[in-house]
């Protein structure tokens, strides 16, 4: 098929929009497209400056570029200025390396962060001019595929996708293109595609999955396709490329910075995390790996800082040893290295420190909840010795600014817990305050942001409701009036719009038809507070007979079938109903990185275990 | 850490798609290009440690750059023809490294000397509706102007209207524009309004100084109404007048409804020193 390039159209009309920038492309190790070829794009739905440092998108994009006669390309949305003059004169939506039209490419990738990206999605596809539906759409290409953190329910999405992959890509997106090709080659028909495509392990064709009403579960709908769906994952991650040739963007975006995964996974077991219990086992890169890469990194991208990422950076057995070789390598370059977030004890600081040198911006950490009760209730392994241990580190060791991020509305909470999150809070500034010299007391800030618990599939929390609205709002302003010292900031999260992620996160196929009414009532961009516009949504449920409180608070019962069962993302319903259990109970699991096996079911489904570069720090 | 005596001055082109970086994004992506050409720069000591360099005078968004100038600090002394090899081979498409000299370090900063500004631009000029919605950008001194030689807006409108049957000189629209530049000149600054957020912003250049050599049009063969506009500015520690909102104003300034879109828009920059040292 042949692609044009859509740029001669573009180009006029970005002197009318915003921060044009980030239109334009072509950014120093940007990946060329094949000339003939297969062509992948890769979209994010969402912004360039939130999209493009994401690492599923850089992790595919690399992955795909490796493979013979392919090439990938990235897509974002593009913001409402552009949107409108877009659709005024019919520019298609388009990719940042050739500027073709996503309509011609082979295969379009499509990132599923977070639920409240899901109106985005119908945005990019007709954008695009692709039917928004899977069943709408005939022919071999483009071939529309979903992955990402909401694959652990895909239900609400099911409707929109030819196929959801399931769990990590890097292999995975290797198989899924071979298949295609195959079938493009012998020019199969669409059925014997997606038929081909659901035989790949870790591939879930939501088309061949029929509701069976007599067992209430979703079941194949034809032979030879597997009746649970597992995850993949990439076994040696060691062992994997690691990314360096990092594309460097023109415009300013976040994380603006040369990026090393260094550790994927987090077994600490929180109960309300989502991506712990999906990301099982734990593997660490080697320092040495991840040494040379930011050498080989940073010398081909000219960032000036290099940040290490993954769900939890300072449990990497070789953090202490990493850092401090980083630091002696990077020394009178400029560059800095940034860790993404706290380990909240004394330790945690130490490893914050070794990175901060002079520039002691601010620190950030996640006690999540108020009372040592609720703590064990979701697992959180931390005291309030912990936390204020690690404060008065930090601020003794010259910080004067630091986040502390809550939840309210968690399984269990009574007002005691959430005024346990007003007293902590005080007892930490109180702290803060005793680690700083007397003259500048004044420059201590401290913040408190509390967000609103939202149930998540393939947690031990899948079967908990979400607190009623207006008993949110109600320990909203328990919160407000328990006594937060004044010098304190408390923000609190919307509850309208954690409403509508919980509504989505354990939401069956019907989710597709409320996402697209809030679509076609001009729902988008719904993570963006100035534009997210909840009574959209409202209209949308009530359309189609549903209630959107209903379907957040509802409860499942333990064993009975949930939208996702046939999804397996690494942990056993099973373990997750004991840990359940366990919370009820107040009783709190260890981490098998530095503890024993929990038995979560992951290393023996997918015949893997964790490994470690070395000895943890417990 | 190694002292940071050698200043090296790349001139540069910005062109082709980079035309749409801001400032900010160009002078990141220069200090980018330079990291990875592994010249020896020179990092700044103390709180947020950087690279130590002096951008020039900012290039609107949207223009090209032909002669752009960037100073950064070395550490150590790399001769001229190495050190363009190496910056040449770490840039990107569309910014290209024309010349590197070295200067004194100790003079002066770009943005503190004055920089010659030559810029073409090509424009389309035509009686339009679009002539309200492009006055918010400047009045001042120009609406003064304008109200001084008696003409309102509505008057020049029927003029407009009358245009077609009473076809003069004094209707054309380059005439109606170069007459709203004259009224500039002849007060010798231009007051430009901007909104910022919900604040406004009121800025006065002075055209004595700002304004080498003033606009000259050049008719374009390819559409009615379209010109090349040649003009020379020059760019001082306060800064200086962009040259659509230059014309911009004059358009206000004329009284006329007309419309003006500018097509493209290219400058080329160069220190006042250089200058008198090449001539
Ligand atoms: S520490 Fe807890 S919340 Fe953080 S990634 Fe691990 S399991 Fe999730
Ligand atoms: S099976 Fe055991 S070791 Fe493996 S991830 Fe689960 S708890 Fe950890």
């Amino acid at each position: 098929m042949s692609r044009p390039s859509l740029w001669e159209r573009i180009e006029p009309l970005l002197s009318s929009v915003e921060r044009p920038s980030r239109y334009i492309g072509h950014e120093h190790n940007a990946a060329p497209a094949v000339e003939d070829g297969y062509h992948a794009a890769l979209l994010y739905p969402d912004t360039y400056e939130i999209g493009q440092a994401n690492q599923a998108i850089a992790v595919l994009y690399d992955a795909i570029g490796r493979l013979a006669g392919c090439s990938a390309e990235r897509a974002f949305l593009p913001w409402v200025d552009l949107a409108h003059l877009m659709r005024e004169q019919h520019i298609p939506l388009f990719s940042l390396e050739s500027f073709a039209p996503l309509a011609t490419f082979e295969l379009l990738g499509i990132t599923l962060p977070h639920e409240l990206a899901a109106t985005n999605i119908l945005e990019a596809l007709d954008l695009a001019g692709i039917p928004l539906r899977s069943a709408e759409r005939a022919g071999l290409r483009p071939l529309v595929i979903g992955g990402g953190p909401c694959a652990s329910n895909p239900e609400p999405f099911a409707a929109f996708f030819d196929a959801i992959a399931l769990g990590e890509g890097e292999e995975l997106i290797g198989e899924i293109i071979a298949a295609h090709r195959a079938c493009i080659e012998r020019d199969a028909t669409r059925a014997e595609l997606l038929e081909a495509l659901a035989g790949i392990p870790g591939v879930y064709v939501p088309s061949l999955y029929r509701f069976d009403h007599e067992t209430g579960a979703l079941l194949p709908s034809v032979r030879g396709i597997p009746r649970r769906l597992e995850k993949r994952i990439l076994a040696d991650f060691e062992h994997w490329p690691v990314i360096t040739r990092a594309i460097v963007p023109y415009a300013e975006v976040a994380h603006d910075r040369f990026t090393v995964e260094v550790l994927r996974g987090c077994a600490r077991g929180c109960r309300f995390c989502q991506a712990g219990m999906a990301t099982r086992p734990v593997r660490e890169r080697r320092v040495d790996t991840i040494v040379a890469a930011v050498a080989e990194g940073l010398a081909c991208t000219g960032f000036d800082e290099v940040s290490l990422t993954s769900l939890s950076t300072t449990d990497h057995s070789g953090i202490e040893e990493l850092l401090r070789r980083l630091n002696r390598m990077l020394e009178g370059s400029g560059v800095g290295v940034s860790l993404p977030s706290q380990r909240l004890d004394a330790f945690g600081v130490e490893m914050a420190q070794l990175v901060a040198g002079e520039k002691k911006a601010g620190l950030t950490f996640a006690p999540e909840a108020g009372t040592q009760r609720m703590r064990d209730v979701i697992n959180k392994n931390v005291s309030e010795q912990d936390v204020l241990d690690a404060l008065t580190r930090a601020f003794r060791a010259g910080w004067r600014r630091c986040k502390l991020y809550f939840m309210i509305g968690l399984p269990g909470e009574r007002d005691e817990d959430v005024l346990g999150i007003v007293s902590l809070a005080n007892r930490a500034y109180a702290a803060a305050k005793d680690a700083v010299p007397e003259r500048q007391r004044g420059n201590v800030r401290m913040s408190l942001s509390v967000a609103v618990f939202v149930p998540k599939a393939q947690t031990p929390f899948q079967w908990c409701g979400q607190t009623p609205m207006a008993e949110l709002e109600r320990r909203i302003g328990l919160l407000r009036t328990a006594g937060l010292h004044k010098g304190i900031d408390l923000r609190w999260h919307d509850p309208t719009s954690s409403r509508i992620e919980a509504v989505l996160a354990r939401a069956g196929r019907e989710g597709s038809k409320l996402i697209e009414a809030a679509f076609r009532r001009g729902a988008h961009f719904d993570a963006w507070t100035e534009i997210f516009d909840g009574e959209l949504w409202e209209d949308a449920a009530r359309s189609l007979g549903l209630s959107l409180a209903d379907a957040a608070e509802r409860s499942f019962e333990p064993g009975s079938p949930l939208p996702w069962r046939h999804i397996f993302m690494g942990v056993e319903e099973a373990w997750l109903l004991e840990e359940h259990t366990r919370a009820m109970e107040e009783k709190t699991t260890e981490d098998c990185t530095l503890a024993s096996c929990s038995d979560c079911g992951c290393c023996a489904a997918l015949g893997t275990a964790n490994d470690l570069a070395g000895e943890r720090h417990g | 850490m190694a002292e940071a005596t050698f200043r090296l001055r790349m001139c540069y082109a910005k062109t082709g798609r980079l035309a749409y970086l801001s400032h900010l994004e160009l002078v990141r992506a220069l200090e980018r290009l330079i990291r990875r050409s592994g010249l020896p720069f020179a990092v700044t000591q103390g709180f947020s440690a950087h690279m130590r360099h002096a951008p020039g005078p900012a290039l609107p968004v949207g223009t090209r750059g032909l002669g752009e100038l960037f100073d950064v600090w070395l550490t150590e002394y790399v001769k001229a023809e190495p050190a363009l090899h190496a910056l040449r081979r770490a840039t990107v498409p569309g910014l290209e490294i024309r010349e590197v000299t070295y200067v004194d370090p100790k003079a002066k900063g770009l943005a503190a000397t004055h920089v010659i500004e030559d810029y073409s631009l090509e424009i389309q000029l035509g009686r339009g509706a679009m002539a309200e919605a492009s006055a918010p950008e400047a009045v001042g001194a120009a609406a003064e102007a304008g109200a001084g030689a008696g003409a309102g807006v509505g008057a020049a409108a029927e003029a407009g209207a009358a245009a077609g049957v009473a076809a003069g000189a004094a209707t054309e629209p380059l005439f109606l524009l170069k007459q709203g530049l004259a009224r500039l000149l002849e007060t010798g600054e231009v007051t430009i309004e901007r909104k910022k957020g919900r604040r406004e912003q009121r800025k006065t250049y002075d055209l004595r100084a700002g304004l080498v050599a003033a606009p000259c049009f050049c008719a374009s063969e390819e559409a009615e109404g379209r010109y090349q506009v040649a003009m020379t500015l020059r760019s001082g520690p306060q800064g200086s007048i962009r040259p659509d909102v230059l014309l911009r104003a004059a358009l206000a300034a004329s009284d006329a409804p007309l419309d003006l879109a500018i097509r493209s828009s290219t400058r080329l920059a160069l220190a006042e020193e250089e200058l008198a040292a090449k001539s």
